[in-house]
């Protein structure tokens, strides 16, 4: 099987700050890919061994995308070949026409019988990105996967829904999501490190896989949300008094 | 302004209530597409019934779910958060040249256009977005809409499953009653300051000496599986609007507090006086857990 695994290159929450204005700032972000990505990669690398295939990565975004110490970070995790869709309107667009840049890629890239996604991007995390590049490809397309099963070319796999677990065979090609729970992604040797240097990376402009779709989306605001004012009434120790009155608060709130 | 057609898409009954509420306030007219048991289904004109999924799975329903809004065009399609509406949410947005407006926790009609509010950066934000399109799609969070009382669907269509590429093997169904902690008032919430999953017996018994549910942060549920996943508050967790919350052994960070911030009374117990949580709470104690949950027990039983 050929795998494109998708990524995303996210702001670490913890270096985003928040203006006086609760607008945020960004000035000082480091980057990471997306926690959620990684079980999709390790997810996909496991299954191009199995199957005797390969995996490449895929990404779409704006400047980001080239910034090599992500492109090296992603290939040290095992996909043989990296590609990304580049352009800064891709930086904050919505969920549609991101899953359309990808389904340009995609078919660009050639041969795929299999897209994965994380669960959600790290940053976002709307959840729809997989879904919605499957339902544009027409290809057969599940969320919420926590195990896939490779046999005689052939994929079953196990999915969550709100009453239980469902085990599906599934015909390709097929775009699926997967849960954090599906394994544990590896942690890259200093082998695998200085072999991704060596690894192919191709950046496409828009235009390159055919331009952008329009936008569904508008943003209208991005604001930290409004702090309730609080009590802060601390009390130190586990003593009987300090129990005593924390026994006294609990009472009186509920 | 109202619009005039609002159809509501969800696999799981117990959310029906809450999205016709939804429904019912946002447009004049309500058609149910949903699965699971068939009676029971509230709020709409007309229903479309999708199975009881026991050996079909709803992702071959969703081609059929699709024809459907195509034909019928209305200006708004509320899913619910499950695996499966969000899927068919995705489908529907993709038919329709829209992106889903997902995990809205309010959603509002603005000059004509459906407005909706979402958590983003593992909750350090909300982003506001406006749909552009002639149909808007959105997936609401739970708490989005407070569930009313609503008329039984007079008119049930039974639909046929289509072809959604997938063949169902089998389903193995959950074991215990649906933990619906989104509606409790009262919650005490569990992190991983506890000393392990022994001890929430503990935590169950103050928990039921005062009336609450019982959560916990996302590692608690995902990396220790001390509880079930359905338990964790926070982003892509549980969305809360409590009145009173209780964090045992909770730092607080903000992927888990966005879940209770809007909590009346928040009360946090941990040992290090140096956590973010008692920054944002109201009554707090720095001290050994497993002293004071005893202590609290004895006090207040």
């Amino acid at each position: 099987m050929k795998i494109a695994v998708c990524y995303k290159a996210v702001p670490f929450d913890e270096s985003i700050s928040v203006n006086k204005d609760r607008t945020l700032n960004f000035s000082e972000v480091t980057w990471e890919v997306g926690k959620f990505d990684l079980n999709a990669v390790e997810a996909a690398v496991n299954l191009a061994a199995q199957s005797e295939g390969s995996a490449v990565a895929l990404t779409v975004n704006g400047e980001i995308v080239s910034n090599s110490k992500l492109k090296k970070g992603i290939l040290s995790r095992g996909p043989a070949e990296m590609f990304g869709v580049q352009d800064e309107s891709l930086a904050s667009a919505d969920s549609f026409v991101i899953a359309s840049a990808i389904k340009a890629a995609v078919e660009k890239i050639g041969g795929v019988d299999l897209v994965l996604c994380g669960e959600g991007s790290g940053d976002i995390y709307a959840q729809q990105v997989g879904n919605m590049v499957g339902a544009l490809m027409g290809w057969t397309t599940l969320n919420a996967v926590c195990g896939i099963e490779y046999a005689d070319g052939a994929l079953k796999v196990r999915r969550n829904v709100n009453d239980g677990v469902e085990v599906l065979d599934v015909s390709l090609p097929a775009v699926i999501s997967v849960t954090p729970d599906i394994n544990t992604p590896r942690v890259p040797t200093m082998k695998d490190i200085l072999g991704a240097g060596k690894k192919p990376a191709t950046v496409w402009s828009l235009a390159d896989v055919g331009g952008a779709a329009e936008a569904a989306q508008e943003i209208e605001s991005v604001l930290a949300p409004e702090q309730m004012d609080r009590k802060r009434i601390i009390i130190e120790g586990e003593s009987e008094d300090a129990i005593n009155e924390l026994a006294g608060y609990i009472k009186k709130s509920l | 302004m109202k619009f005039k057609n609002v159809w509501v898409v969800t696999d799981d009954a117990s959310s029906v209530a809450e999205l016709a509420s939804g429904a019912a306030a946002l447009g004049e007219n309500t058609t149910l597409v949903y699965a699971g048991t068939r009676d029971g289904a509230v709020g709409a004109s007309k229903a479309y019934w999708a199975g009881d999924l026991k050996s079909e799975s709803f992702i071959n329903y969703i081609p059929v779910i699709v024809e459907l809004i195509k034909e019928n065009r209305p200006e708004l399609v509320l899913a619910g958060n499950s695996t499966n509406s969000r899927l068919a949410a995705s489908f529907i947005a993709a038919a329709n040249g829209t992106a889903v407006l997902s995990d809205a926790s309010s959603l509002e009609i603005v000059d004509g256009a459906a407005v909706a509010k979402r958590m983003v950066y593992g909750g350090a934000a909300f982003k506001t977005d406006k749909c552009r399109t002639a149909t808007a799609v959105a997936v609401l969070s739970a708490g989005a809409f407070e569930p009313a009382e609503l008329q039984p669907v007079p008119e049930i269509v039974d639909l046929t499953a289509g072809k959604g590429g997938v063949t169902f093997k089998e389903k193995a169904v959950k074991e215990g009653k649906a933990i619906n902690l989104s509606i409790a008032k009262k919650v005490i919430a569990v992190g991983r300051g506890i000393p392990d999953g022994e001890y929430l017996k503990n935590i169950d018994e103050l928990a039921s000496i005062l009336d609450c549910a019982v959560g916990c942060t996302r590692p608690v549920a995902e990396e220790d599986h001390w509880m079930p996943k359905e338990t964790y508050i926070g982003v892509s967790g549980v969305m809360m609007k409590p009145d009173f919350y209780i964090g045992i052994g909770i730092s607080g960070q903000v992927q888990h507090t966005v879940g209770i911030s809007s909590s009346k009374t928040i009360i946090a117990i941990n040992k290090d006086k140096n956590a973010p949580i008692f920054e944002q709470c109201d009554y707090g104690i720095v001290g050994d857990l497993t002293k004071i949950v005893p202590g609290l027990i004895e006090k207040l039983k």
